[in-house]
């Protein structure tokens, strides 16, 4: 069995414990919600869980079996089809939480958030033009436009209408992968006042015709709450407060919570405040201490990764899972606003569950392209099974 | 390595802010356990979790034959949240639902309530009254009925639950065993409250969503402790005949109100106790605890207290003659009459104590006293509180009457007070006051505190005993209480009250008539009262019955009014149930063997047979052990009958019988 397992032992192993983890929180945190909303059956989102993180694991190993090179190809074809989904969500999309971002996958009746697949598609298909590209023509702010910058503009353009937060994390983590893969810093810095421009033409025409979209209050809304720390207005963050100070140091005990009740996103959005209510000051810092390590080990891999590709995916990809978790939790303890990023691998949720694992999947065949032997300073002949092949 | 090392560079300064993040998110973490801490803690805990009162049941109150006087159980008033309910439900079950409730509660017709609640959703309302009071079997009903068996969110059925306090035996003895309300605590319920009501337990909820509370621990943090149950001194049987009885003698005299109590003698255990007034409509209920709170001038009754001074002192004896002249004794100017003076023309002549006390001569026990006593009138008053009646009996019961007997030096003291003491005027007791005097005499002169309560229990055990309690032990010499019996005796004998003389049971007792508000012009009212014990030798029972504002043209006097209730009482109570028919000595024919057969078939075939000339007493037990209700006038043989013979009758059916 182990034998079909390949690429980074570590990130395997961070990745499974956190997912089996997960099953806890999402437990517990749920009851809440299937006694508000759904039969009152708590284990049936226990079992809608284990078949998502089942199905993240088949995808994960799935990604990771593939020859990572190919993800540039793949990337190329998707790119479209992303943005087509995009447009689609826009559109059409299936409201949750008042936002349009998700679409409903026909037959299965699943709900697919199309930014997360995107976001995906985008960070490698920015790396492979970053790694195909010569310098020269990435230097040039006309030439690299086309190919590099409209993709990105686009993917963050779609996604801004329904979800701010989204689109500014796919746009900064597009331009860490940029400055990364050599990307001259005064074209970034350009970038980076034509996204802020196009920001601001947003919300100039969300105000001037307030029937298109409803999000740019909810920002304001969000925005003045975390400002003022008003307690009745940001009822969500006092309570993830509240949970983290009730958790002292080891925690009430899995599923014993009781803020949980009160958390409107506690198996998602807020499930880091019921881990650190539930598994106290030890669990909180674990779970801290599993992110970094993850994000260590991307810099492992990345570090050990024989092509500019390999490195760029690696760090891109996992730039999205990191930032995404680190935004979470800061959300959690209340350093930054409400976002409704969830917590990689641990909040329940299909899609962003599957891209996560696919996301991990693609890392791990990054590093399954590691020679083997590169850890070994005294190996004088190095075969590399995959470089320049 | 492959990889241009500006990539790495780059790579590695890209994530460092994610470190430093990671480092601000544990900092962070820890500010708000140990900085912020506290306060969300405690601000949680008072959010999320409140203490509940967990009630604890109330006591039962028994008789002392074992049969429950008062329980409580729970009732429901229902509400109806009409909003809640899915528009496409509500339009198409409510015509069923209002036709299900017409027919429950029929204040409403089935389009009454349809438009009433039709009306109130659309006003919004989310609390629309249905009902009150209904018990846990028809709230079960209830929740079947369309919409409302939706369930408890969708159906929009609210419920809410109250203790009632029940008693099953009816209305009897209602106002001693009286009720405990928040600002209203009366008889036995009210008395021992601290015992029936227990101590309510505590525990925790803890908030959940949705406004609801669950338990936050599988134990309450105060256990409730129930209430005790009471075990009255009350016999329900007794308390039957007294209640009955009594309500006899205020319907034919049209009387105002009435008590008439019976006590055991040696334990002063009060076994029945009835108080009745009178309604504007001229029916009688339980209206106040007259026994207990009523204290008025006893008349004759207290002759006896005059007559035990007079021997005890030795001033006279039983044989000692009084002159009663002609039934008419002036005292500075005022006038003692007896009742037979008739203008000057009447009395009694010279006769013995005996006598006078016998036919309750107001003039000869007037004598006896002042003539005796009017230099020291303070002697006999002393003699009055060495008895110790001076005194209340400090009565669990609240609203006791407080005996008043004035002593010289008073500012009400006058030269006629001594006199008119003498025959139980200018002095106020309560009926148990003087029953309590009577039963003394009846318990050899040993004064005992009435009890209504026998003891305290807890799941049938014995929690605390309630004791005889002695008064006085000895009221007066053994010499003189014989004396005393002897003359109680001659009263049924041949004193004012032989009309009530009974082959069934002996009786010893004083007649009283007093008249009430005599010191205005043209007043006919009266309080005709009996009291004493049966039987004469060996008393078991003592017995009082007050009967107050008799209809002055129906009858007023004492032996007219109120001694046929004491009879009455002691036939039933002296005859042991099952009581024994003695039919020769009844007025109506004895039970053909045919009625009886058609009696026990009525059950069966359910059409009533004819029922006149039977006897009354036989007819009316035996339709009741048939579960037949029976709504009766007069005594006797049955005369008139209603459903007429032949009819078909089910057993919830009411049978009115005329009796005479």
């Amino acid at each position: 069995m182990l034998t079909y397992i390949k690429g980074d032992k570590t990130l395997w192993v961070i990745a499974i414990i956190l997912a089996l983890f997960s099953m806890m929180p999402v437990y517990s945190a749920s009851s809440n919600i299937a006694f508000m909303y759904g039969s009152g059956n708590t284990f049936s989102m226990l079992a809608k869980h284990a078949v998502h993180l089942s199905l993240g694991l088949i995808l994960m190993y799935a990604a990771h079996n593939m020859n990572y090179r190919h993800f540039g190809a793949i990337s190329v074809i998707l790119m479209p089809v992303a943005l087509l989904l995009l447009v689609y969500t826009l559109f059409q999309g299936h409201t949750v939480s008042n936002a349009t971002r998700w679409i409903r996958i026909p037959f299965l009746g699943w709900t697919f958030q199309t930014s997360a697949f995107a976001s995906v598609v985008l960070m490698i298909y920015i790396s492979r033009y970053l790694a195909k590209t010569p310098s020269e023509k990435i230097r040039s702010f006309k030439q690299s436009f086309a190919a590099l910058l409209l993709p990105i503009f686009a993917v963050c353009g779609l996604i801004l209408p329904s979800n701010f937060s989204t689109a500014a994390l796919i746009f900064a983590i597009s331009m860490l992968v940029l400055f990364i893969g050599g990307y001259p810093i005064k074209n970034l810095l350009y970038i980076a006042g034509g996204g802020i421009a196009a920001l601001g033409l947003f919300i100039v025409l969300t105000l001037a015709f307030p029937n298109m979209s409803n999000r740019v209050s909810t920002w304001k809304a969000r925005i003045e709450n975390y400002n003022s720390g008003d307690k009745a207005d940001n009822y969500q963050v006092h309570k993830a407060k509240m949970a983290i100070a009730e958790g002292q140091i080891i925690g009430k005990g899995p599923g014993k919570s009781v803020q949980k009740n009160f958390l409107p996103q506690s198996n998602s959005d807020f499930i880091y405040a019921v881990i650190v209510e539930e598994f106290g000051l030890i669990g909180g810092v674990l779970v801290i201490f599993f992110y970094v390590l993850f994000m260590i080990r991307i810099l492992i891999i990345a570090t050990k990764s024989p092509t500019k590709f390999g490195t760029l995916v690696a760090i891109g990809t996992g730039l999205g899972i990191i930032v995404q978790a680190f935004v979470n939790l800061g959300v959690a303890v209340n350093l930054l606003p409400v976002t409704g990023q969830t917590l990689p691998l641990i909040s329940a949720g299909g899609s962003s569950i599957w891209m996560t694992c696919v996301a991990i999947g693609i890392i791990l065949s990054v590093s399954r392209g590691i020679p083997e032997e590169s850890d070994e300073e005294a190996n004088v002949e190095p075969v590399n099974t995959f470089a320049h092949a | 390595m492959n990889v241009d090392k500006s990539i790495l560079n780059r790579s590695y300064l890209a994530m460092l802010p994610f470190f430093l993040m990671a480092l601000l998110i544990l900092f962070k973490l820890f500010m708000i356990q140990y900085v912020e801490g506290p306060e969300l803690r405690a601000e949680a805990e008072n959010e999320v979790v409140r203490e509940i009162n967990i009630k604890a049941d109330r006591g039962n109150i028994y008789s002392s034959d074992g049969k429950l006087l008062a329980t409580s159980m729970p009732v429901y008033d229902l509400y109806m949240d009409p909003v809640t309910v899915d528009e496409e439900d509500f339009f198409t079950e409510l015509p069923g639902l209002s036709k299900a409730l017409a027919r429950k509660f029929p204040e409403r017709s089935t389009a009454q309530w349809e438009n009433y609640i039709r009306s109130k959703r659309k006003e919004g309302s989310r609390y629309v009254k249905l009902a009150q009071d209904i018990s846990y079997t028809e709230l079960q009903n209830v929740r079947q009925f369309p919409i409302f068996n939706l369930g408890r969110f969708k159906g929009g059925l609210i419920y809410e639950q109250k203790n009632y306090r029940k008693m099953p035996l009816g209305k009897i003895a209602e106002r001693t065993i009286g009720y405990d309300r928040l600002n209203a605590q009366t008889g036995i319920e009210g008395a021992f409250s601290s015992f029936l009501s227990g101590t309510d337990g505590l525990r925790l909820k803890q908030k959940v969503s949705n406004g609801n509370w669950k338990p936050l621990s599988d134990h309450y943090e105060i256990e409730p402790r129930d209430g005790l149950d009471v075990i009255t001194t009350i016999n329900t049987r007794m308390q039957d005949v007294v209640h009955h009885e009594l309500l006899r003698a205020l319907e034919r005299f049209e009387a105002d109100h009435g008590c008439a109590v019976v006590m055991e003698v040696e334990t002063g255990a009060i076994r029945a106790i009835a108080n009745l007034g009178r309604t504007e409509q001229g029916t009688y209920f339980e209206k106040r605890n007259y026994a207990v709170w009523e204290d008025t001038e006893p008349g004759s009754t207290f002759k006896l207290a005059s007559v035990m001074i007079a021997l005890e002192d030795g001033v006279a004896d039983t044989n000692t003659l009084v002159d009663t002249e002609n039934g008419i004794f002036s005292i500075y100017e005022k006038k003692v009459k007896d009742s037979n003076y008739r203008n000057g023309k009447g009395g009694y002549g010279k006769v013995s104590v005996k006598r006078a006390f016998e036919v309750s001569s107001n003039v000869g026990i007037v004598k006896l006293i002042y003539n005796n006593y009017q230099k020291n009138p303070n002697k006999f008053i002393d003699r009055l509180y060495n008895i110790g009646i001076h005194k209340k009996l400090d009565l669990p019961i609240k609203g006791e009457g407080t005996p008043e007997i004035p002593k010289p030096g008073d500012p009400y003291w006058s030269g006629i007070s001594l006199p008119w003491i003498a025959f139980g005027y200018q002095v106020s007791f309560t009926p148990l006051q003087i029953l309590s005097l009577y039963n003394a005499i009846a318990n050899d002169g040993k004064m005992v505190k009435p009890r209504f309560v026998e003891e305290i229990r807890q799941h049938g055990r014995t929690v605390e005993d309630n004791p005889v309690k002695v008064i006085n032990p000895a009221i007066c010499s053994k010499e003189t209480l014989a004396k005393l019996q002897d003359l109680l005796k001659g009263v049924v004998e041949q004193g004012t009250a032989t009309n009530i003389q009974s082959d069934l049971v002996s009786m010893a007792g004083k007649t009283g008539t007093c008249q009430l508000n005599y010191w205005k012009q043209n007043t006919y009212d009266y309080q005709a009262s009996f009291a004493g014990y049966f039987p004469a030798d060996n008393p078991k029972y003592s017995c009082i019955v007050v009967i107050n504002k008799p209809n002055y043209h129906q009858g007023y006097y004492g032996s007219t009014v109120a001694a046929p209730v004491f009879k009455a009482i002691a036939e039933n109570i002296y005859l042991d149930t099952p009581r024994e028919w003695q039919p020769e000595k009844q007025n109506g024919n004895p039970l053909s063997l045919s009625a009886k057969k058609q009696l026990t078939d009525l059950s069966a075939v359910k059409a009533i047979p004819d029922l006149t000339g039977m006897d009354g007493s036989e007819v009316v037990p035996a339709l009741e052990n048939l579960g037949y209700k029976l709504k009766i006038e007069g005594v006797g043989k049955v005369q008139w009958q209603y459903p007429p013979a032949g009819s078909k009758v089910s057993t919830n059916r009411v049978i009115e019988l005329k009796m005479g």
